[in-house]
């Protein structure tokens, strides 16, 4: 192989590359380190096409199965989980109304396709057919075979010359090899990849870490590689790489010359090889994406840099291949031109599957089958005509098994959709009630008519999030006490980071979709000195515990005597967690918080003015400058003025007005060159210098919101879960996190709309808002009047155990100290029922009868460390549902669906509503989909089960010491057993709003379209007018939902 | 009480074991819950028995019903077993009972219960045994369980790593049983009290080639077990399949971490006085261990994922255990061993947590640590040398003087110090460096802390020592043995000491914002160490690339067609001049000779015989398979004593060509047919070996050629099983019957257990049998017989994970076998088990041989 020369490739080769890259990578998905999991769709960048293409393309680059495997859908329609006459309907569009006539009957199409599709008459496996026939002789296969024999065409021949593109197109050249020639390049190759992934992506996890990082990705590899002792094997490995360009795309553009592939196949050839570990891709792929991510500014990394490296390898390996096995180049013509003189055949073919002389016993074997399948006796089939036979076998191989998912997901989705609509079918009617004994206050903003309506005041009103777990929840707490809940996105369209107190991070407490820098810390309430530094320097101690023994861990010489010292004292952590898990939590978290007393913390809200942050800082600098001046010349006679000190500071921040001071500044008692030194000194050692200020000024702005920022986001929020009126003395905001022990997926179980962290922050943050005097009054002038009695907390439910913790309850007034106990035993009684009914659907758990047993299964489940399934998190989740809580009042949804309270009186221009469906319900999208691939697809979109994982680099997991990172969800999240316990269908919404402003809203919204037209998503409109339903057929519009559908019968098969 | 309590305690996970796997199914998920019940029952009689050690002293139970062989059924009780049976009994409830929840749902949950007590049975029973035998039984048995452990025998990259494992035990096993060869050969008992009495007393010594090396017996024997004690615990460079087991489920680590890859450790202790006996051997254990410290914990260091990092932690232990025994501190080994295994399990198995303490504190990319450097740098250089280096030092002494360690007597606990030193010193440092200490006040109180930990430490690890070997005489033995020469011991204690103050220096230069000036060489070199311990020293592209030539040159040899003509006219010609003057050699006796040869097959005259298992239609071979050997070696019964001692040395020198040749050829292999009937001919040229040797047929001869005659057979029906099955597919296209066809797959595994030569079954014990005799030095012959015992077990192996193992292929439907099927495979299994345990004496009875039978006392020793 030539050689080229590196370097000679201009910027606009470059640029086309990266484009090049960019739409190849759209097969894979974004990663997000698992800090934060984020739900989204692995499929996320096909969503420009049709549901069942994308599946299908997909399958092609990543293999990745796209339906769930026809045996459970079997299974399901067995069990009556699946209609036949839902089955029908989706079959129905596949079959044309031929007929044939076979034995006795007259078949159709349809009644072939759907025998095939509940029977699976696939042709039998080449292998042991002989086994097969030997194991059921059956003298009537042979008379069918020779029977269709004349009949039966040959198979056409492969063209062998066509197929050279497909060689750098459909299959790697690696691959072809590992193939062809018995080498295992593409592991080879995802061996090393992986190897320096894990290297360079590490987040903190070696101690020694990979050397060279700052160059980026493309560099490092190519300078610590040269040094390797022969890469793979490869032979002058160190020469051949210190001739790569010094550009990483040069680099890959100038091995795609190498390698041969053609122009036109590259981003189907690039793309292949970002499917080969589509885990590391997308996390690369997410990383070159974050401009502020602090791992990324420091070593930068993207998908150009690993293909450049990921195909050096390839180049490499193929070329001595392809040598080594028939002496000639690795590249795609010269291989194509071997191909050809051979006459090989270049397509993945199972050899000697083209035999002619079984063809014929094959298609007797299936009709055979298919006869039985029909109830048809099979002895009968030669007597039909040899061309209709063969016809139905045209059927059969027409609609062969890796489509009948499609046909399957259909009838299933139905089905849940009949049920659903049924329940709510008992809701619709008194919807319309609500709607006309109510005025039609909406379209007029006059706060005048909202006063004047005389409505009773709930007990409370209870604010959860639209995640699938509050449904149940809210359920509970409606029933045990006059509640009225809502339902809205957990961040509660508060945009703020966060900084937990003692903290040294700040965590984005919003969907990641979005971007906001407001900052908001956790401060202690306290002023009280001893308490507070008592906190502090416990909690210091401990983290000093924490580095000790870490430091001692991670060395080469320290942790054996560390271990034979320390070791027989994880005795106790190891039988407390296993033995009694939730004791052993209560105890230790007794323990600490005896060492380190909690202290009531509030939060930084409001912001600070410019000047006020100025002053602030003034002055702190001033005070450091003195205490300075003390400690360096404390026995001289100093000049400690307002005025000396702030000459000093602003001389150290370099700031006009420092050149000369004012007599009142001046002192005497240090020379010129002992201030200069001073001040130098105290730009270095005190950090008061202009880098530090600015930082700080700049943290500090951040900090919080102004005041038209608070009013703006209660308003949006209030307005948008259609809370406006009425409002009850208490007003509940609840959050939600998640508690587990030993869980990598933790993240996963907490609030996907605060980005993966729990909910706490934002409620917290909205209740300190709405409970502001200032904010009141301004929401007052736009219409929405809170009484002076209302008062608004903030609260966490904790998923895993079904407590709710309320915070800032130190602002509570004294006069609601009896609605906030009635609350709290409220939250207490729903709590525990909603465990019950979660406990019955654990696997293994007998339902107990009492609620205080059931609420002991679940905080074992939360505490022990042996638990794969904490919860359930969101699995099960089907359908998503835009309306007022009257729609879905006292139904039993089995937390399934997404409630999202919307009153579209409340939205005359539909903006709200917009906000909703491009934001909560994307997200549900996202976790919707997330939910179907994991489940239908273990290995490459899921990521298989937790009993292999580990923790790599403290941002994901791999299946044992190496491999992809895993990046679905767990075996253990999404099945039970053999069977899902995620049925995976797509996400359904119901929005209860006017047809008209939907369809507004669609054509504003392109991108929301195409998820419906493409079917990612379904859509139904309560149109609150009519009473009715209407169903989106995609490019056909509304089409009514017949509402009175009978009750579904159990058929079986 | 005492036995009966000992046997409760073995067989309680062996019952729970089988209960679980075989019933698991019937009983439901409440099954793993046996497995707990047994274990916590298994630990109150531990506890018991480790009661009664203390008061009554050790003891020795034997089997009173088995008698005269020299497979003794025997137990020993001492302080040591006593702790090492409380200590797995309470690792394995622990495990055991995550396990019920971790596992829960996972379709092999069953099974993994089942090996889970099956393992604590092998840990229990190695850890109680008297004798060697009994203790290389346990030992192999725990080899054949790790490959079983990694338990996701459906994943590619787990089937690798089981198969790498399983030969790395091998060849521990290999070389153990060479020790208990050589063992038996010069001091005639296996028994460990007595073996140590008889080594203490003779002082043999051998050269290993004419006119080389001459080492002592004890020297030999010590450092064959060495080999299998550094297979089990992962030493350099037997460590290289820990890591690849990693990708079994995590409960699996916490056991293999806490409980099994000790062994190690465990064995040597418990020899300790025949260690004692050979100072050379304990100076390489200290080296190996040594080293092993030193790259297992620098390899974790670039670890960039929790489990590998846990991993080489555990081979970084493992070598400091090592080299603890290394230098006489067995006590000290088994404490750390102990500590380390609670250390390491309770780890292992919240390993999931990372991910929580990265959402708490996640880790930023390192910045210039000026802001740090300026808080550090309050202590000046001196101070900074006094407090951080000197005052940890004074700690460790005072400490040392306190619990009363003289320092001068013994070297090895110079060399603790230094490590004491080392870890108080980085303490210290780590304390400053956080400013975790605010006030002079705290900063003494802290230093007391210390001062108490290392104080409570050396008397904990003291009084374990004292506990576990009372006689203060005994320990300062072990110490004495374990003393390295003067002078190198000054080296060490000086290199030592430069890398505490080199280290100590650069340290704290570091973290005073100093940066040293380095010369580019230095960089380089630090990529150069860091690329080396990333790529695991290179060992795995080494072996995958020796193995590749390795594989290449077989083929290339089994390709061509004089290889067999040429080896043949070789082995032949040595044959011919190894036999000498044949000067009454009958000719009729030659004749039937080569008769014999045909059928029973001896190289080259194996032709025959592998036609027709390879050529024969299917029931043919199978009947011909046990037909010709069984005919060649009844013809043998009379002639072998009547062959002149020219005739029989030719033969021996046959047979070893033969093994070597078969092992090769089975290795080559492509069809399952061809390995079997070169693994035949390979087998049965230990017998002929034997024959040769022993110039008569033994009983132990006719049980081994039994045994394998009736696995060649099984193995042969198995393969037409699965054939029958999935049709006529090669070896390589059929995989991951286990999945599908579990019954089937436990009977493959169990034949192919009994062929490699595990106990119980009849090869093993026939095969040690021939093996044992007084007086069997090491030669060529014996080593090739070794060896292909060895290479029996890679591809006996490796046939088992093409056949089972590897995911299952969705498109064929297989059938497992049927209850008549399994029970014709059990049958002969358990033959094959009686032929293993049945006493001699009723198989001679039986056979009416009158072939002589080695006992315990008509040993070379005693005369």
């Amino acid at each position: 192989m030539v050689q080229v020369a590196g370097g000679n490739y201009s910027e606009s080769q470059r640029m086309e590359l990266r484009a090049l890259i960019r739409l190849a990578s759209e097969i894979i998905a974004y990663f997000w380190p698992m800090r934060t999991f984020v739900h989204h769709n692995p499929l996320h960048g096909l969503e420009d096409f049709h549901f069942e293409e994308a599946v299908r393309r997909a399958r092609q680059s990543r293999g990745g199965n796209g339906y769930l495997p026809n045996e459970i859908f079997r299974d399901y329609f067995r069990l009556g989980r699946i209609l036949p006459r839902h089955l029908d309907a989706a079959l129905k569009p596949q079959a044309t109304d031929e007929h044939v006539r076979l034995g006795t009957r007259e078949v159709g199409h349809f009644d072939v396709l759907r025998a095939h599709l509940l029977h699976g008459i696939s042709s039998p496996p080449h292998d042991n057919f002989d086994v097969m026939l030997e194991r059921h002789p059956d003298p009537a296969l042979a008379a069918l075979a020779g029977h269709l024999a004349p009949a039966l065409k040959p198979p056409p021949a492969l063209p062998g010359a066509e197929a050279a593109p497909v060689l750098g197109r459909g299959e790697l050249l690696s691959a072809w090899c590992d193939r062809v020639l018995g080498t295992q390049i593409v592991e080879q190759i995802n061996r090393e990849m992986t190897k320096w992934c894990e290297a360079f992506l590490d987040e903190g996890h070696a101690t020694w870490p990979m050397p060279g990082r700052q160059g980026g990705f493309y560099s490092a590899w190519k300078i610590l590689a040269q040094q390797e002792w022969s890469p793979c094997g490869i032979k002058n490995s160190r020469k051949k790489l210190a001739l790569m360009p010094s550009h990483p795309e040069d680099a890959l553009l100038e091995t795609l010359g190498a390698l041969g592939v053609h122009p036109e196949a590259r981003q189907d050839y690039l793309a292949l090889h970002l499917a080969a570990l589509s885990g590391w891709a997308g996390f690369i792929k997410w990383r070159a994406d974050q401009s502020e991510y602090e791992w990324q500014l420091a070593y930068p990394i993207d998908l150009s840099q690993y293909l450049a490296a990921r195909l050096w390898y390839e180049r490499e390996l193929v070329e001595h291949a392809c040598r080594n096995a028939r002496g000639i180049d690795g590249s795609v013509e010269a291989i194509a031109a071997d191909l050809k003189r051979r006459g090989e055949v270049p397509i993945n073919q199972p050899s000697g599957a083209g035999t002619n002389d079984r063809i014929p016993l094959k298609a007797a074997w299936r009709l055979s089958a298919l006869a039985q399948a029909l109830e048809i006796d099979p002895a009968l089939l030669p007597q039909s005509a040899a061309e209709d036979l063969l016809r139905i076998i045209e059927w059969l191989d027409g609609f062969p098994e890796s489509v009948h998912g499609a046909v399957w997901l259909k009838a299933f989705e139905t089905g849940y959709r009949e049920q659903l609509l049924e329940k709510l079918g008992s809701r619709i009617g008194v919807l319309s009630e609500l709607s006309s004994d109510q005025s039609p206050s909406a379209h007029s903003d006059a706060p005048g008519e909202i006063d004047s309506e005389v409505k009773v005041r709930p007990q409370a009103q209870a604010v959860f999030c639209i995640d699938v777990r509050s449904e149940p929840f809210r359920r509970h707490l409606e029933a045990v006490g006059d509640y009225e809940t809502f339902g809205f996105a957990g961040f509660f369209a508060v945009f703020i980071r966060h900084q937990a107190l003692g903290s040294r991070h700040e965590t984005d407490q919003f969907p990641v979709i979005m971007k906001s820098k407001n900052l908001v810390r956790e401060i202690p309430r306290t002023y009280h000195g001893g308490m507070l530094s008592r906190h502090r320097r416990r909690e210091k101690l401990l983290e000093a515990g924490h580095t000790l023994l870490y430091d001692l861990k991670e060395n080469v010489v320290t942790p054996y005597v560390m271990v034979e010292s320390l070791g027989w004292f994880y005795s106790v952590p190891f039988v407390g967690k296993t033995v009694r898990p939730a004791w052993y939590r209560g105890a230790v978290e007794w323990l600490r918080h005896k060492l380190v007393p909690p202290v009531a913390t509030t939060l930084t809200v409001d912001k600070l003015l410019r000047e006020e942050v100025e002053e602030m800082l003034a002055s702190e600098q001033r005070a450091i400058t003195r205490g300075a001046l003390q400690e360096k010349f404390g026995d001289r006679n100093l000049n400690l003025s307002l005025e000396r000190l702030e000459f000093l500071r602003r001389r150290a921040l370099d700031e006009e007005g420092a050149a000369e001071p004012s007599p009142k500044a001046r002192s005497t008692a240090l020379s010129a060159e002992e201030e200069a030194a001073f001040v130098e000194g105290l730009r270095r050692d005190y950090g008061i210098n202009q880098g530090a200020s600015f930082a700080r000024m700049e943290r500090i702005t951040r900090t919080g919101l102004t005041l038209n920022e608070q009013v703006f986001t209660v308003e949006t929020a209030l307005r948008m879960m259609g809370l406006v009126r009425n409002f009850a003395r208490l007003v509940f905001f609840c959050g939600h996190g998640s508690r587990s022990e030993n869980n990598p997926f933790e993240a996963a179980l907490d609030c996907g709309a605060c980005g993966g962290n729990s909910g706490k922050p934002n409620a917290r943050v909205l209740a300190i808002m709405a409970n502001r005097s200032l904010v009141r009054e301004q929401l007052a002038k736009n219409g929405i009047t809170i009484p002076q009695d209302t008062f608004f907390i903030a609260g966490q439910h904790n998923t895993a155990t079904d407590d709710v913790e309320l915070f800032d309850l130190e602002d509570l007034p004294p006069t609601h100290r009896k609605d906030l106990a009635q609350l709290v035993h409220d939250l207490e009684r729903a709590g525990a029922r909603t465990a019950q009914e979660r406990c019955a659907r654990f696997p293994g758990v007998t339902v107990p009868r009492r609620a205080s047993k059931a609420k002991r299964e679940v905080l074992r489940r939360s505490s022990d460390w042996s638990e794969v399934r904490p919860e359930w998190g969101l699995s099960g989740n089907a359908a998503f549902i835009i309306g007022r809580r009257a729609l879905t009042r006292g139904l039993a949804l089995e937390g399934r669906v997404f409630l999202h309270s919307y009153d579209y009186r409340e939205d005359p221009d539909g903006r709200l509503l917009e906000v909703v469906m491009t934001g909560p319900q994307v997200v549900g999208q996202w976790i919707n989909m997330e939910h179907y691939f994991s489940t239908v697809d273990q290995v490459v979109y899921g990521s298989g089960s937790k009993v292999y994982h580990n923790v790599v680099g403290r941002l994901g997991i791999m299946s044992g010491p190496q491999s992809d990172l895993r990046t679905g969800l767990a075996w253990q999240t999404v099945m039970n057993g053999p069977r899902p316990y995620h049925e995976a269908m797509r996400l359904l919404t119901l929005i209860e709003a006017p047809m008209a402003r939907i369809d507004r809203i669609l054509r504003n919204q392109r991108h929301l379209q195409r998820l419906y037209d493409n079917e990612w998503l379904f859509l139904i409109a309560i149109e609150p007018a009519e009473e009715s339903c209407y169903r989106y057929v995609p490019r056909h519009g509304w089409k009514p939902v017949k509402s009175h559908c009978s009750a579904p019968k159990i058929e079986r098969d | 009480m005492f036995s009966y309590y000992l046997v409760i305690i073995l067989l309680a996970p062996l019952l729970a074991g089988l209960v679980v796997g075989l019933l698991g199914r019937v009983i439901g998920a409440k099954a793993a819950r046996i497995g707990v019940a047994a274990e916590v029952f298994a630990l109150t009689l531990s506890l018991a028995l480790f009661f009664e050690v203390i008061t009554g002293g050790p003891r020795t139970i034997q089997a009173p019903w088995w008698t005269g062989n020299f497979l003794q059924l025997a137990f020993y009780i001492d302080r040591l077993s006593a702790v090492m049976l409380v200590h797995i009994a309470a690792i394995s409830i622990l495990i055991h009972s995550f396990s019920i929840r971790y596992m829960q749902q996972d379709r092999g949950y069953m099974r993994f219960h089942s090996l889970l007590a099956f393992t604590t049975f092998v840990l229990f029973g190695m850890v109680v045994s008297a004798n060697l035998l009994m203790l290389l039984i346990f030992w192999q048995l725990l080899s054949w369980l790790l490959p079983l452990l990694s338990y996701n025998y459906q994943h590619p990259a787990t089937v690798r790593g089981a198969f790498r494992t399983f030969i790395m035990q091998r060849a521990g096993d290999v070389a153990f049983l060479a020790a208990v060869i050589l063992a038996f050969g010069w001091y005639g008992t296996l028994d460990l009290q007595q073996l140590v009495a008889r080594a203490a007393a003779v002082n043999t010594a051998m050269t290993l080639w004419p006119g080389g090396l001459e080492i002592s017996a004890a020297t030999a024997v010590t450092l064959l077990i060495f080999i299998g004690a550094m297979a089990k615990s992962a030493q350099f460079p037997l460590h290289m399949w820990l890591p690849d087991s990693l990708y079994a489920p995590t409960p699996v680590h916490a056991l293999l971490h806490a409980g099994i890859i000790n062994a190690g450790g465990f064995l040597l202790a418990r020899l300790a006085p025949l260690y004692g006996l050979s100072p050379a051997t304990l100076h390489l254990v200290f080296a190996v261990g040594l080293l092993t410290t030193l790259l297992g914990s620098s390899m974790m260091l670039v670890q960039n994922d929790i489990k590998k990092t846990l991993g080489y932690s555990t081979i970084g232990q493992m070598g400091f255990m090592i080299m603890e025994c290394g230098l006489g501190a067995y006590g000290l080994a088994i404490f750390h061993l102990i500590a380390h295994g609670l250390f390491k399990g309770s780890i292992f198995l919240n390993c999931g947590y990372v991910i929580h303490s990265a959402r708490l504190e996640p880790r930023f990319p390192p910045k210039d640590d000026a802001a740090e450097s300026v808080q550090f740098s309050t202590l000046t250089w001196f101070t900074g040398f006094i407090t951080t280096l000197i005052l940890p030092l004074i700690i460790v002494l005072g400490a040392h003087g306190i619990v009363n360690i003289p320092l001068g007597d013994s070297q090895g606990t110079t060399i603790f110090l230094f490590f004491g030193w080392a870890t108080s010193s980085q303490a210290i440092l780590t304390i400053y460096r956080l400013r975790a200490v605010a006030s002079w006040k705290v900063a003494v109180s802290m230093l007391f802390a210390l001062f108490l930990v290392v104080v409570t430490y050396l008397l904990a690890a003291e009084g374990f020592t004292h506990f576990l070997f009372p006689s203060p005489a005994e320990v300062d033995s072990h110490f004495k043995a374990g003393a390295l020469p003067v002078a190198l011991f000054d080296v060490l204690v000086a290199a030592f000491v430069l890398v505490i103050i080199l280290g100590w220096f650069l340290i704290y230069a570091k973290s005073h914002g100093r940066t040293i000036r380095t010369p580019q060489w230095v960089h380089t070199l630090q990529a150069r160490l860091y690329l080396l311990l990333i790529n695991r020293l290179y060992l795995d592209a080494l072996s995958m690339r020796l193995h590749g030539r390795l594989t290449a040159a077989i083929h290339r040899l089994d390709a061509s067609g004089s290889f067999p003509f040429v080896a043949g006219v070789i082995a032949v010609g040595t044959a011919l001049i190894s036999a000498g003057q044949m000067t009454d050699a009958r000719t009729p006796h030659i004749a039937v000779l080569l008769i014999a040869a045909l059928l029973l097959p001896l190289f080259p005259f194996h032709g025959i015989y592998v036609a027709a298992l390879t050529r024969a239609p299917k029931y043919l071979a199978a009947v011909l398979a046990v037909l010709l050997p069984a005919a060649g070696a009844y013809g043998l019964k009379n002639l072998v004593p009547e062959l002149p001692p020219g005739a029989l040395r030719a033969v021996s020198t046959l047979a070893v060509f033969g093994a070597i040749y078969g092992s090769f050829k089975a290795l080559a292999a492509v069809t399952a047919p061809q390995l079997l009937a070169y693994a035949g001919l390979a087998f049965f040229s230990a017998l002929w070996w034997h024959f040769a040797r022993a110039g008569t047929v033994a009983v132990e001869a006719i049980a081994y050629g039994a045994a394998v005659i009736l696995l060649i057979l099984a193995l042969q029906l198995a393969w037409q099983r699965a054939q029958r099955c999935c049709g006529n597919l090669t070896l390589d296209r059929m995989h991951g019957l286990a999945r599908p066809m579990p019954r089937f797959a436990t009977m493959v595994s169990l034949l192919i257990m009994a062929a490699v030569g595990l106990p119980p079954f009849g090869l093993f014990s026939a095969y040690i049998a021939m093996l044992l005799q007084p007086a069997e030095a090491i030669s060529w012959g014996l080593s090739a017989l070794l060896i292909a015992w060895f290479l029996a077990s890679w591809y006996l192996f490796r046939m088992m994970q093409r056949l089972l193992f590897g995911p299952h292929r969705p498109d064929l439907r297989y059938e497992d076998l049927r209850t008549g099927e399994l029970a014709g495979f059990a049958f002969l299994l358990v033959i094959l088990a009686l032929l293993g345990a049945a006493p001699p004496e009723t198989l001679e009875s039986r056979l009416s041989l009158t072939g002589h039978r080695i006992t315990m006392e008509k040993m070379l020793w005693s005369k």
